[in-house]
């Protein structure tokens, strides 16, 4: 559906895009994870023809997006990053005006409108101005604006960005359903969460490279399947640690830094419970224990050297 | 390029329906033009009437035109409105012609050589009467010279009544005249006034009788301009906010677009034309002149100038706040330098042709030669041409940096 070789794109002597080739499936739901500034809203841009290349090419949905920008605008929707409506009119009367320059017009375009409407939860505020919606609500309703022409493949652009949990999980949840029913999807982020939530494949872009491509499991095996535990402990019990370790199946040594032990296990479920025993039994503190699952974050620690949120 | 009425109407019904989303443009669209005008049109004072004469006048030819001429002149030497500034015996009708071509007077009377003969004669002498445009001012200066020819022609008619010498021997002869003999000639007097015209007249004074016949169509003319150039902002608000990504996107293309947010304008000014217009008509009692033509002409041309510009300015604008300082100096600058706050006639002449070179100066132009010489759209042709010019480098300009704008 999205297919993308060697793309490049400069802003002057900016290079926002460095090199970039990707493929998204059909019925996918591809996740591009990069910090702020990384290019993620540019390779949107030049995936949706709103901007030319550099170098490199593209085909979104069998249309090749430096010739053929109408066939590829006629097959995909895009959420933008902003708020792309018109915050002085209602919910219903931008959908409408959406839907008309989409070709829709009568009973179609109202089927359409109230039928979005009903999508994003919105069908009480219709005719509510824009302005007075909640970010959450806004949200969704940029969101249905750009699914009012029913396309194949949809770009969204950070479309969860501040606005809360619960508004965001509502968002998620529509995508899903949205995914499920078919629509491939481009979905653009920096939270990790989300990402490793919705997304089937997943690419990973710093600095306008990309720094990982794959499955999010396969993501996620590279870096291993082993739990860290930390947890405060006195430099003088380390020895007793130590003894004690060598029945758990330990990956690498255990390290000790700043009064504070880290060791890799395999099997958690195992070790934690004998842990916890073991510090309450020696009145160590307990609640500094930590346990970290591998993920992206970590993923992206080990590619960059640079935590994911700045 | 392709255009498709139906999105354009679409994009023009949603910019529409902005404008009146927002109680603010309701100020500026209707309450303070409206406002404005009213109180500048009863504030002003009447700057024209009461002052020198409207229309000058030569007179040329019969160096032996008795008293009959004498008597002719002597009320136009006397009338407010007129004011003879040459008497010349030598004139032909060319040297007359070049003289109403180059604007140096306004009208002309011709007289002949015989006149005082024919009359004396009992012929029906005719005096040649020639004036300076085709259609309204001619009818001016016609409707108040005729009067007071026709009132001359009676009196010299009645004259040939009554036998001078008979009259000094027997002052009882002098008045047993017959009246029915009186009204036949009034009927038919025996001069004859033979109006011709000849050339057009830009610097013959103009007869504006109330200065809200300034005022009223200058600030239609700015409250338009000014409307329609705080509107470029919506265009950087677009493009900054992504709609206008969202429409690229959409089926509508870029002439769609340009069309749709022009056509838009042109109609948020038609509706303050009229608006604004008609209020002074109905309220100040302004008429606009002979020509309803025109005047439609003018205001579609003027508001069409506006929308360009607008238009222009939005593409061309890097931020909102850019887009209002900017709008905020060509909305105050330009009716200030085109003589819509006061009348381009009072600045000095290199002013003036500045002032007649902007799109605003040429507007409230053609509306002064509409209201005080009756100007239809042929005497204003150079005036609408002006106006033509500045919408098609405007509106050019507008769609080259907007397809800019729009593909990068
Ligand atoms: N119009 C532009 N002109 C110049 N540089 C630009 C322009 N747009 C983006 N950039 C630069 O290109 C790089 C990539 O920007 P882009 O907006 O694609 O990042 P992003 O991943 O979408 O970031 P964010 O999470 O903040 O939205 C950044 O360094 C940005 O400063
Ligand atoms: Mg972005």
């Amino acid at each position: 559906m999205i297919e993308i070789k060697g793309l490049v794109k400069k802003y002057g002597s900016t290079v926002a895009v460095d090199n970039i080739s990707f493929s998204v499936e059909r019925g996918e739901l591809f996740g591009l994870l990069g910090p702020n500034g990384a290019g993620k809203t540019t390779t949107i841009s030049v995936l949706s023809t709103l901007l030319p290349a550099t170098e490199g090419a593209a085909v979104v949905a069998g249309c090749d997006v430096a010739k053929d920008a109408d066939g590829v605008r006629r097959r995909i929707g895009v959420v933008p990053q902003e708020i792309a409506l018109y915050e002085d009119l209602g919910a219903r009367d931008n959908l409408n005006f959406w839907g008309r320059l989409y070709g829709l017009s009568g009973k179609d375009l109202q089927r359409r409108t109230e039928e979005m409407l009903e999508a994003v939860e919105l069908g009480e505020h219709a005719r509510q101005k824009v302005s007075s919606f909640s970010g959450g609500m806004k949200r969704r309703l940029n969101l249905a604006a750009g699914l009012m022409h029913g396309p194949e493949v949809l770009f969204l652009d950070e479309p969860t960005v501040g606005i809360d949990a619960q508004a965001r999980g509502k968002i998620l949840a529509l995508i899903r359903r949205l995914n499920e029913d078919g629509l491939t999807v481009l979905y653009t982020t920096h939270y990790l969460e989300e990402a490793e939530q919705l997304c089937d494949r997943i690419g990973v872009i710093d600095r306008g490279k990309m720094v990982a491509l794959g499955d999010k499991d396969d993501l996620i095996r590279q870096i291993g399947d082993e739990d860290t535990i930390s947890f405060l402990l006195p430099p003088e019990r380390l020895d007793e640690l130590l003894t004690l370790s060598t029945k758990w199946d330990l990956v690498g040594d255990v390290e000790h830094r700043r009064g504070c032990a880290r060791l890799r296990v395999r099997d958690t479920a195992r070790v934690l419970p004998e842990i916890q025993m073991w510090l309450a039994g020696q009145q160590l503190p307990l609640d500094h224990l930590e346990v970290h699952r591998p993920n992206l974050e970590t993923l992206y620690l080990n590619l960059t050297g640079r935590a994911l949120r700045e | 390029m392709r255009l498709n009425p139906g999105l354009i109407w679409t994009i023009m019904r949603l910019r529409l329906k902005r404008v009146m989303a927002d109680r603010a443009n309701l100020i500026w669209l209707v309450a303070m033009p409206l406002v404005f005008s009213f109180i500048m049109g009863e504030l002003m004072g009447n700057w024209s009437s009461g002052s020198s004469p409207q229309f000058t006048f030569i007179v040329y030819g019969a160096a032996n035109g008795g008293e009959q001429l004498a008597e002719i002149l002597a009320p136009l030497e006397d009338h407010e409105d007129f004011a003879l500034v040459v008497r010349d015996t030598t004139a032909s009708r060319a040297s007359i012609r070049a003289l109403l071509e180059e604007s140096r007077v306004s009208g002309a009377l011709l007289v002949g050589d015989g006149f005082a003969d024919s009359l004396a004669a009992g012929l029906t002498p005719t005096v040649d009467f020639f004036h300076d445009s085709e259609r309204g001012s001619s009818q001016r200066i016609r409707g108040a010279f005729e009067p007071v020819f026709a009132a001359a022609a009676v009196r010299i008619s009645a004259q040939q009544l009554v036998d001078p010498a008979a009259a000094a021997d027997d002052p009882g002869k002098a008045t047993a005249f017959d009246v029915a003999r009186y009204d036949s000639l009034v009927a038919a007097p025996r001069v004859r006034l033979d109006a011709e015209v000849l050339g057009r007249s830009r610097e013959a004074n103009l007869l504006l009788t109330d200065s809200r016949q300034h005022s009223g169509p200058s600030y239609t003319l700015m409250f338009i301009l000014m409307f329609l150039l705080m509107g470029a902002k919506d265009l950087v608000q677009e493009q900054k906010q992504r709609t206008l990504d969202r429409l690229r996107l959409s089926w509508a293309s870029t002439g769609d677009l340009v069309l749709g947010f022009f056509l838009s304008g042109m109609i948020v000014g038609a509706f303050q034309a009229v608006l604004l217009l008609g209020m002074n008509a109905a309220i100040f009692g302004i008429d606009y002149g002979p020509s309803p033509a025109c005047l439609v002409l003018v205001m579609l041309l003027f508001v069409a100038v506006s929308s360009a510009a607008g238009l222009l300015l939005g593409t061309l604008s890097r931020s909102g706040g850019q887009a209002d300082g900017l709008g905020m100096v060509l909305g105050l600058g330009l009716p200030a330098l085109g003589g819509l706050w006061w009348p381009l006639e009072i600045v000095p002449p290199f002013m003036q042709s500045i002032g007649r070179a902007l799109p605003t100066g040429q507007a409230i132009t053609i509306f002064h030669d509409m209201i005080g010489r009756g100007w239809g759209i042929a005497e204003s042709a150079p005036m609408l041409l002006g106006l033509t010019a500045w919408l098609v480098v405007l509106l050019a300009l507008a769609v080259v940096f907007f397809r800019r704008a729009v593909n990068p």
